[in-house]
């Protein structure tokens, strides 16, 4: 198992210069004061594993960016050091040297194993959906998550082509019922309809009924047959066209007349002959638009110059007028002749067409000599073309009778009258198209029928296809939700049996407990929270337990959750409790102390408290529970801002005073040392004042130096421990009387005290380090306190220092629970009882009275 | 002397040594290091002479060492304490030795540990004092 | 040590149990399911979709 060897802050929050925290791999406990730097050290931990703070990023206008940095220095490092030897820093990032740390980095980015004093009710006031999304770290559902959406996906995607494919089978049947001309069916069509209407269709044709699709194949062929034999009714049908089309060309050649074009023509050559020269009125048209256009000052034909004034051009131009006006007769003929031409080129073009369609379907029976008398027809018409295509001034009467003659010759109507008789002849012995046509209607209809059903029959397969397709994957999506709520509700159970079993050993009332977590679906995934408030089985706990209680449920949750993410990150065993112990009430701290140090023995659990009674007591709670050895315990016994928190063993400040004792040989060594003393002065003086309860004068800032305990110490050592003073009263007195350097030197160092002299200065070092060596033991590593019994007797944990009251024995000192061993039923078996004892107390109380 | 927290009277501590109803509470307190338990040489008295009355003067001196051994013993009488004594006494109308007892209480600002329903239930009432039941 | 399994193992596992026991989940679905899962693609859309619902369908999907 891996673990934090050491936690090293510089520049972050309330830590200034640079601070170790060593945890030795162990378990850390750690007092300080309000306001001397512990928290820091959570957050310092909580920024390296997880890159920020989170009541920092929780508090609206603040932030880990803007307010992790401590306000008096440049540079911010925080480095850990794990036990296997990877480290973690903020400016390198992760050095993990084995998979065991590798995952322990992995799982601590969650920062769900820190639980702050003011967020041990933050599961209990959060609402249902935030409670959710608090247990989502220990519920990582993402993945089934994903597969479940996948398939809703899946599913959704096969109730599309379910849609579509019925879509397509309305379509089809409603094409089918339009094409057997019955009504639109609602959904589908059924094979017994389509075999119905069919069938009523057949019995005209007397080809029997149809009782289902598949002989519809049969009943096309039989309806083929009776086709057959009616004869061959493709040549009918040819023959017909060719009936159709001579009707046509008759049609077309009889609209072909020269007479519309005589009569313009003999208009147009009379006012030729009238007016004058026809070419002439072309020639006034073009020159008077070109004087117009041009203002020309000469004859555009003979150039001659006229008059350049508008009056003669006017004149002109008038002239000219008057002369297109009289030939206006002659322009509108010559229009009506064009015209004429025009609709005659028309109908000679209509009348090419027929017969060129007549002359197709007559070259498709092989029929070459009616093909040459067509061309004959043909060729008439190409003279009359050429006759419409000249320009009327090249028309003349001569002209225009012979092509009249000519057309008249042509004789087209008898021919191809007599053309169609010969046809309608041979028509005759030929299928009737009113017997063929139904039959052939019918022949298509059922072969689009056959194909349409076809068609259907293969969406229906689709149709079936896909709706298993969509049934299947919504039942196994179905099956994976209740998986994964029956998992989910199942984890919760657990949870809820781990939190009972935990809150049970807090508060033991059986009026209470029975906590419950509850998952919603129905508020997306909120958690129910309720407790058991004596004959209310399931209420809010918010709505009946006092503060106390709360916490202690807050705290069983969050170690419940804890101990979850334990089960699915094993190698992941950091437990961080900031002052969440004095938030509980004093009834239920020893039970929490001792279910932390047992049930959790196999966590790393950095604990801090800023209760001094506590922290005492947690170091014996340590020795109860056998967890001693695991445990390094720390005090923070003074925080600067410039400084920081304070975490020196006073040991080691000890050893340090030595050293400068014996290093002292300047002035400027002498006042080292002179502050070191007065620095360690302070620490002892702290423990004393803890340990013997010492009263001093209250301040506004609770922070008391060297000059308001000082006197209280002496005074009671005098007093009431004399043992002490007589062991060590040379020490108390040197110091008592060099107040001004013990008040003023210390750890504050200032000008006064730089005028002190060496020797003085000397003398108080070494005064405070023999000091030190009187009250603090270097076997149990503890200070001085008073005995249990007798009164007045001082002796530290193990009782190697011991200052027993003068005149009486030394006791030496024992351990709470060996006290209680020793006298728990010491005398169980002697006759007093408590019942005998009252009992001579009454009999007492009556003898007085009488 | 270590601050008092809690004064002992002699029903407590009969039924502590006899592992009596109660006594798992006695334990419970005198385990929690910050309590300092007391008793005024006066009750230790009572349980010593009923002790001799009961099982002897070995057993009753027995008992004496023992109890100094884990309770701090009181043995102020000074006048402005004994006067504290007289008027439990008499406004009370509780034994001498109880009456000690509360003036011990009282004079240390702790709580009274008994087992002595009859004599204490009223003065609990009248929250003259803070009491421990150890039963 | 034994392998913790994690709560979406634990729900894939109860998952597959009950896809069993559902006569209306055909077999070879669930094993195209099966097999999706040791290819972890289990949430992969397109592999779902094409994953055959009966017996009677081709080796790879549907047609």
């Amino acid at each position: 198992m891996v673990g934090i060897e050491i936690l090293e802050v510089e520049g972050f929050r309330g830590i200034g210069p640079r601070r170790v925290l060593s945890f030795e791999g162990k378990s850390v406990l750690l007092f300080g004061e309000n306001g001397t730097g512990k928290t820091s050290f959570v957050d310092a931990l909580e920024m390296l594993f997880t890159g920020e703070v989170t009541p920092l990023e929780r508090a609206q206008g603040l932030s880990t960016s803007q307010h992790g940095k401590n306000i008096c220095r440049k540079r911010t490092v925080i480095k850990a050091t794990l036990t296997d030897g990877s480290e973690v820093s903020l400016e390198n990032g992760q050095t993990p040297e084995t998979p065991t740390a590798e995952n322990y980095l992995a799982a601590a980015v969650q920062p769900r194993y820190i639980l702050r004093r003011r967020q041990i009710l933050d599961f209990i006031e959060n609402p249902p959906k935030d409670r959710y999304e608090m247990l989502e770290p220990f519920l990582p559902l993402g993945e089934v998550m994903n597969i479940e959406q996948a398939l809703r996906d899946a599913a959704k995607a096969a109730k599309s082509e379910c849609d579509e494919a019925r879509e397509r089978m309305l379509t089809l049947a409603r094409r089918i019922a339009g094409a057997l001309g019955i009504p639109t069916p609602g959904q589908d069509i059924s094979e017994s309809t389509v075999c119905q209407a069919i069938s009523s269709l057949l019995k005209s044709t007397g080809i029997g009924t149809l009782r289902s699709i598949s002989e519809l194949e049969t009943a096309r062929s039989s309806v083929d047959g009776k086709l057959k034999s009616l004869g061959d009714f493709e040549e009918a049908n040819h023959i017909r066209n060719i009936l159709s089309a001579v009707e046509t060309l008759i049609k077309t050649l009889s609209d072909v007349h020269m007479a519309p074009l005589v009569s313009p023509l003999q208009e147009m050559w009379r006012f030729q002959r009238d007016v004058g020269a026809a070419f002439f009125e072309d020639v006034l048209e073009r020159g008077l638009k070109w004087i117009r256009a041009e203002e020309l000052d000469f004859c555009p034909l003979c150039g001659t110059r006229w008059d350049t004034k508008p009056r003669d051009r006017n004149a002109l131009v008038k002239r000219i007028e008057s002369e297109l006006r009289e030939m206006k007769g002659l322009i509108a003929s010559r229009r009506c002749v064009i015209d004429a031409q025009r609709m005659l080129i028309d109908k000679i073009n209509a009348a090419n067409a027929a017969s060129n369609s007549l002359k197709v379907l007559l070259e498709g029976l092989g029929r070459g000599e009616d093909v040459s008398h067509l061309d004959r027809i043909v060729a008439s018409l190409g003279s009359l073309r050429d006759i419409t295509q000249c320009r009327p001034d090249e028309m003349s009467p001569d002209k225009l009778h012979v092509v009249t003659d000519a057309w008249d010759d042509v004789r087209w109507e008898p021919s191809l009258r007599e053309l169609a008789q010969r046809y309608e002849q041979v028509s005759a012995s030929l299928p009737k198209l009113e017997d063929v046509e139904p039959l052939t209607r019918l022949y298509g209809l059922l072969g689009q029928i056959q194909e349409l059903w076809g068609e259907r029959e293969s969406v229906l397969k689709t149709l079936e296809e896909a709706t298993r397709d969509h049934e299947v994957k919504r039942r196994a999506l179905l099956r994976a939700e209740e998986a994964r709520k029956e998992v989910v509700q199942e984890l919760f159970k657990k949870l809820d049996k781990e939190i009972n079993n935990l809150y049970k050993r807090i508060d033991s009332d059986p009026e209470r407990g029975n906590i419950r977590l509850e998952l919603r679906e129905a508020t997306r995934g909120g958690v129910r929270l309720w407790k058991k408030f004596y004959d209310h089985d399931g209420s809010d706990p918010r709505a009946y337990e006092n503060d106390a209680r709360l916490d202690c449920l807050g705290l069983s949750i969050f170690l419940a959750l804890r101990r979850f993410y334990r089960d699915e990150h094993s190698d992941f065993n950091l437990l961080v409790l900031d002052d969440v112990l004095t938030s509980i009430d004093t009834q239920h701290t020893v039970a929490v102390a001792e279910l932390i140090l047992k049930e959790f023995a196999d966590y790393q659990i950095l604990l801090t408290t800023h209760d001094r009674i506590w922290y005492e007591h947690l170091r014996d709670i340590q020795a109860r529970c056998g967890v001693k050895s695991r445990f390094v315990n720390k005090a923070i016994h003074n925080w600067t801002l410039t400084e920081g928190p304070d975490l020196s063993e006073p040991d080691d400040e000890s050893s340090h005073l030595e050293r400068l004792i014996a290093d002292a040989s300047s002035p400027e060594s002498v006042q080292d040392a002179a502050g070191a003393a007065g620095r360690l002065l302070e620490h002892i003086l702290q423990e004393m004042r803890y340990s013997l309860r010492l009263s001093v004068q209250a301040k506004r800032e609770e922070r008391y130096g060297i000059g308001e305990i000082w006197p209280s110490f002496y005074k009671k050592a005098q007093g009431r421990y004399p043992g002490l003073y007589q062991k060590c009263q040379g020490t108390l007195d040197a110091l008592n009387i060099r107040w001004p350097i013990r008040n003023w030197v210390g750890a504050h160092f200032n000008d006064w005290a730089s005028r002190v002299g060496n020797q003085d200065g000397l003398n108080f070092a070494r005064s405070v380090g023999a000091l030190f060596k009187c009250v603090f033991c270097d076997e149990c590593r503890r200070f001085i306190q008073p005995s249990m019994a007798p009164a007045g007797q001082l002796s530290c944990r193990c009782g190697h220092l011991l200052y027993p009251v003068p005149g009486k024995e030394a006791v030496k000192p024992v351990s709470r629970e060996d006290l209680v061993k020793a006298s728990a039923g010491a005398f169980k078996d002697a006759r007093l009882d408590t019942e005998l004892y009252l009992r001579w107390k009454r009999e007492e109380a009556v003898a007085e009275s009488n | 002397m270590a601050e008092v927290t809690h004064i002992v009277d002699a029903s407590a501590l009969i039924a502590y040594y006899r592992r009596e109803s109660g006594h798992e509470r006695f334990a419970e307190i005198l385990r929690c290091e910050e309590n300092v338990l007391a008793m005024h040489s006066i009750n230790l008295l009572e349980v010593y002479y009923d002790y001799y009355r009961s099982d002897g003067a070995s057993i009753a001196d027995q008992v004496w060492g023992k109890t100094v051994s884990f309770l701090q013993l009181i043995d102020k009488l000074d006048e402005p304490f004994l006067r504290i004594v007289g008027r439990w006494k008499a406004t009370e109308g509780i034994s001498l030795a109880d009456a000690f007892a509360a003036a011990c209480a009282e004079h240390h600002a702790a709580c009274l540990m008994t087992a002595d329903h009859k004599d204490f239930d009223p003065i609990e009432k009248k929250k003259e004092l803070s009491i421990i039941w150890i039963r | 040590m034994a392998r913790v399994v994690s709560i979406s193992e634990q729900i894939i596992d109860r998952w597959f149990v009950k896809l069993k026991q559902d006569d209306t989940v055909p077999e070879k679905f669930v094993e195209g399911l099966e097999l999706l899962r040791k290819q972890r693609r289990l949430s992969n859309l397109d592999s779902l979709r094409r994953l055959q619902v009966s017996a009677e369908e081709g080796e790879n999907g549907r047609h």
